[in-house]
């Protein structure tokens, strides 16, 4: 999967709250001009819903009993990285007056009844979670909150390697 | 923004924050940092990089799949200082002359090491001086750039865990000591 990032302002939220909904979406982007505070919050709203997701297809994968030990032990590593996210973005939120986001009552990824198929869920989670915050990064108007999304999106470029490292798939074609 | 929310944002590693210390980039002087010189700067890290890897090739201080993992890396890196360059003459800032220097401690017995080193240092770069860019499109270049150097920079620690290791060792020790420094100063 290639990282694009150009999008619209609009196409950026829009993107970021369509992949909690439909993961296997990746919407291509373009650069946009934002200065619009209402607007930081949209996009970081979205991005902690995918971080929620993020926590819930992690722990369901954990607790599958399906993972050999050491790609559960990477699992267990990639959850705490999503579980810091989601923190930190709720509290950026809140600092900037908004509402912190909630995990949905329920997740739904569909069946899982291997290690392949739970790496592969994971693998399209954390692409479609590196594109939007590509696409966040170059979106986001306030500056300290880009260098955090920048923080996020090394996390989750770290994240795509080793999975895809772990399938044995190129990491040079995304 | 508030204290708490600053301290919530700090999600970087403390080996990436030395990186970009080391990298020449002080996170002390990023306000005063103009875009066009964390182009320039970036640009010189490149450099430097294809340098100290077309030694590796050159010189084959690697073998075998460690070695077409560091081809790979040049390949990515001659791009990205083809886009800085491409960039700055855009900004009408001439980009230097000077071709990079290879990494002064690169040799056969700890080229992956120094591979680590550098790819650590262009991440931390990237990572911490994102913010002093100002326009859209560059952005966005630096921002695939920083992908690709955190995908080295993966690679390379799956490959040399210990060194990978003995890195954030010397990174962390970077860090308290500048802490130091600023306590006494």
């Amino acid at each position: 999967m290639k990282v694009k990032l150009h999008i619209s302002r609009r196409e950026c939220i829009t993107s970021l709250v369509g992949l909690t909904a439909a993961p296997r979406i990746v919407y291509p982007v373009t650069p946009g001009t934002s200065e619009s505070p209402e607007g930081d919050l949209a996009i970081l709203s979205a991005a902690a819903a995918l971080e929620w997701q993020a926590i819930a297809a992690y722990r369901a994968g954990a607790g599958s009993g399906k993972l050999s030990p050491p790609i559960l032990s990477a699992a267990a590593g990639f959850l705490k990285d999503h579980e810091g996210h989601a923190k930190a973005l709720n509290a950026t939120l809140q600092a900037l007056g908004a509402k912190a986001v909630e995990p949905r009552q329920q997740y739904d990824f569909g069946p899982l009844p291997s290690q392949s198929a739970i790496l592969a869920l994971a693998l399209e989670l954390e692409e479609g979670a590196q594109a939007a915050y590509a696409a966040l990064a170059v979106n986001i108007s306030n500056r300290d909150v880009l260098k955090a999304a920048a923080g996020i999106l090394v996390d989750e470029s770290r994240h795509v390697t080793i999975i895809r490292s772990v399938l044995k798939l190129p990491v040079f074609s995304t | 923004m508030s204290q708490l929310s600053r301290r919530a944002l700090l999600l970087q590693s403390s080996a990436v924050a030395a990186a970009a210390a080391i990298g020449g980039l002080r996170p002390a002087r990023a306000a005063a940092i103009e875009m066009v010189d964390v182009l320039q700067a970036a640009l010189a890290l490149e450099d430097g990089t294809i340098r100290s890897y077309r030694r590796i090739r050159e010189e084959r201080l690697l073998a075998g799949d460690e070695l077409e993992l560091c081809l790979q890396f040049l390949s990515n890196h001659e791009r990205h200082a083809g886009r800085l360059r491409f960039w700055l003459r855009s900004l009408g800032s001439k980009p230097p002359d000077s071709p990079g220097k290879v990494a002064a401690d690169l040799g056969a017995a700890n080229a992956l090491r120094t591979a680590l080193r550098l790819e650590t240092e262009l991440q931390g770069a990237y990572l911490t001086h994102a913010g002093n860019i100002n326009r859209g499109e560059i952005l966005a270049d630096a921002v695939s750039i920083l992908i690709d150097e955190t995908r080295h920079h993966t690679l390379l620690t799956l490959r040399a865990p210990a060194a990978a290791s003995a890195q954030n060792a010397q990174s962390a020790q970077y860090h308290s000591g500048i802490r130091e420094v600023k306590s006494e100063s």
